[in-house]
């Protein structure tokens, strides 16, 4: 589909001429609009659906326990018996990558939840009060950009000792600096505008005056940035397992089961490929949207 | 232009000195001190205590900070808790591998990202287009200890093309010089050893290369397609000059500084996905000995290769900037 140019309050022009009346609803919700008819948005979306029902009944659709050994089909090919193969201990592959998608998820949302809630307090600090506090602040996470991300993780899980939860707030702390900078440079647009001025005005100050006024004002381009990096948490976590610092064996997680595969190589390479190909799916679903989000969000495209 | 290396010189020092204070702290609230671990099992507190006194334990942080500063402007980082040797002769050894892997991932991804970018801009809106910008986001997308072991699994195990990881063949001698195989194999003008040194590079450089090289592709598509609609590509062509001239030499060149900053700011993931391209090839470089470092709690092993990795990715960062000032003419020196 060609790129969409600009939008009037009655049309909606695209680069290769076609002009588009939209409906009423599409007038309201243009950018939702203009989301819905990009198809890679929708393939995005499509993904993040199945993910989500994997989420919800996988553990119904699972035909065997994750953690169940089989030993009489120890590395089975993929069969109708196991869809995906099994690995070295006889356990189900489709079923241990259905209830990866859990650990995914979990591992990516909850370590980006955490990036965007360090990031945005140090920015909204930072915004807000200005002079010595932003400059201590800004260096810091300058200092934190300074480390190439994965050693920074590395120094996090070094300092927590190797698992899961080491691993998502390594990852979390990754994220941190970059929240950080966007909302502070979107807290020193909103302290210029009129309605902060008159809650000064009145009196306000302080906490309430960055909770209720000045956060909501930042929180669209915070959130915007917490879609796009999602995908990106999900596979460094996943990376970290990988090296074997982040789930420990025997948890159904995509990296360590990866990693796990590795071992079989030249012989078994089910056990490699399908969870990989998870991850893979993820990413691409998450980062199809996050395009396509970007692209509709673009603060250029006006009404 | 000299005054402002200069200045980017001296904003380098508080940023190395903050990754400094970081490793410091971040490896003082480990529990359990180096003395203890050094120390073992079956030795007196008395002889803990002298450990401690020798680590300079028993000082006030800012104290210890001090000696750790000027330990680490001297590569000095103490020794190693597994293998005994100095940390700086383990990472001396690691750090070459590393160096070779990521340069050689560089060149392929400027190769590779600009043809396709380029590809993709000239073609833009047809089919080729479409799918050289799919393949691009599917690169974006695979991660790269999966790309490694699928490109191991069909390249190596399968076909027999490669070997299946290591950075040299058993059977080969190799004197070295530098560390890095494929330039020692040269400067000793050792052909087999050469031979055997790239064909032990191509997957793992290749799969380090693949991610930079989508966003290196993106970036010169956009830039290309902005650059191609430009009057002086009219003129250029009107002036009877070839298509490809005027693609190559006119429009890439012009095109060529936000790619520039793109293949800046790769250079730090390349270094993380480096990390994980040794630990799927079994290189023995310094992400293998900090991953191998952090599961056996080597704790200044640890230490030294985060300050050494770190300061060089401020360094080359540096570079970059120095780089851009001088492609980009716009750029202001003094402001």
């Amino acid at each position: 589909m060609s790129q969409v140019i600009g939008v009037d309050t009655d049309d909606v022009l695209f680069e290769d001429g076609t002009v588009i009346q939209p409906t009423r609803w599409a007038q309201r919700h243009y950018r939702l609009y203009l989301l819905l008819r990009t198809p890679s948005a929708l393939v995005g979306l499509f993904i993040l659906l199945v993910l989500l029902v994997a989420t919800i009944i996988g553990p119904r659709l699972a035909p065997y326990d994750p953690y169940y050994q089989n030993f009489l089909a120890e590395l089975a090919p993929p069969s109708h018996a196991h869809l995906f193969g099994t690995d070295e201990y006889g356990r189900d592959i489709f079923s241990r990558v259905l209830y990866g998608v859990r650990s995914a998820l979990a591992a990516g949302i909850v370590a980006n939840g955490i990036a965007m809630l360090v990031g945005a307090f140090i920015g909204l600090i930072a915004g807000y009060y200005g002079r010595w506090v932003d400059g201590l602040l800004m260096r810091t996470t300058d200092v934190m950009l300074a480390f190439p991300y994965l050693l920074l993780a590395l120094i996090v899980v070094s300092i927590l000792g190797p698992g899961i939860e080491s691993a998502v707030i390594a990852i979390g702390i990754v994220y941190a600096p970059q929240f950080a900078r966007l909302t502070r440079g979107s807290v020193l647009e909103a302290r210029e505008h009129d309605y902060v001025d008159a809650a000064r005005a009145l009196g306000v100050s302080g906490p309430r005056m960055m909770w209720r006024h000045i956060l909501p004002a930042v929180m669209p381009a915070v959130s915007v940035m917490a879609t796009l990096t999602v995908g990106l948490a999900i596979v460094e976590t996943a990376g970290l397992s990988f090296l074997g610092l982040g789930a420990q064996p025997p948890a159904a997680d995509w990296g360590a089961m990866l990693a796990d595969g590795r071992n079989y190589m030249l012989s078994a390479q089910w056990v490699a490929t399908f969870p990989g190909m998870a991850i893979l799916f993820t990413a691409l679903g998450f980062n199809l949207l996050g395009d396509a989000l970007r692209d509709v969000l673009d603060p250029r495209l006006v009404r | 232009m000299a005054q402002y290396i200069a200045r980017r010189l001296l904003q380098t020092i508080p940023l190395l000195l903050g990754v400094t204070i970081v490793v410091f702290l971040g490896m003082h609230v480990i529990p359990g001190d180096a003395a203890s671990a050094m120390a073992g099992q079956g030795v007196t507190a008395a002889e803990i205590q002298h450990a401690r006194h020798e680590l300079h334990l028993d000082q006030p942080l800012p104290v210890q900070y001090w000696y750790f500063l000027t330990g680490a402007v001297h590569f000095d980082f103490g020794s190693s808790l597994r293998t005994h040797d100095s940390v700086m002769t383990d990472i001396g050894q690691a750090l070459p591998t590393t160096i070779q892997l990521t340069i050689a991932a560089l060149i392929l991804a400027i190769i590779i990202g600009m043809g396709v970018g380029v590809l993709a801009a000239t073609q833009r809106g047809k089919i080729t287009d479409t799918l050289a910008m799919s393949i691009v986001l599917v690169g974006v997308s695979m991660p790269v200890f999966w790309t490694g072991v699928l490109l191991l699994i069909y390249f190596g195990a399968t076909l027999g093309w490669f070997p299946i990881g290591g950075s040299l063949d058993n059977s080969i001698n190799l004197h070295t010089i530098t560390g890095m195989t494929v330039v020692d194999s040269i400067l000793t003008g050792n052909l087999p050893a050469l031979k055997s040194a790239l064909s032990h590079l191509v997957l793992p450089a290749f799969t380090l290369s693949l991610f930079p090289a989508a966003g290196i592709a993106r970036m010169t598509r956009t830039t290309m397609v902005e650059a191609l609609r430009q009057d002086y590509i009219r003129t250029a062509r009107a002036k009877g000059l070839g298509r490809l001239s005027v693609v190559w030499k006119h429009a890439l060149r012009n095109a060529l500084i936000p790619v520039v900053t793109v293949i800046g700011l790769q250079l730090g993931l390349l270094l993380s996905g480096a990390v994980l391209t040794e630990s799927v090839f079994a290189l023995p470089g310094i992400g293998q000995l900090i991953v191998t470092s952090i599961q056996a709690r080597d704790y200044p092993v640890v230490q030294g290769i985060v300050l050494i990795a770190a300061s060089l990715f401020v360094l080359v960062n540096l570079l970059v900037d120095i780089t851009y000032a001088y492609l980009n003419p716009r750029i202001q020196y003094n402001s």
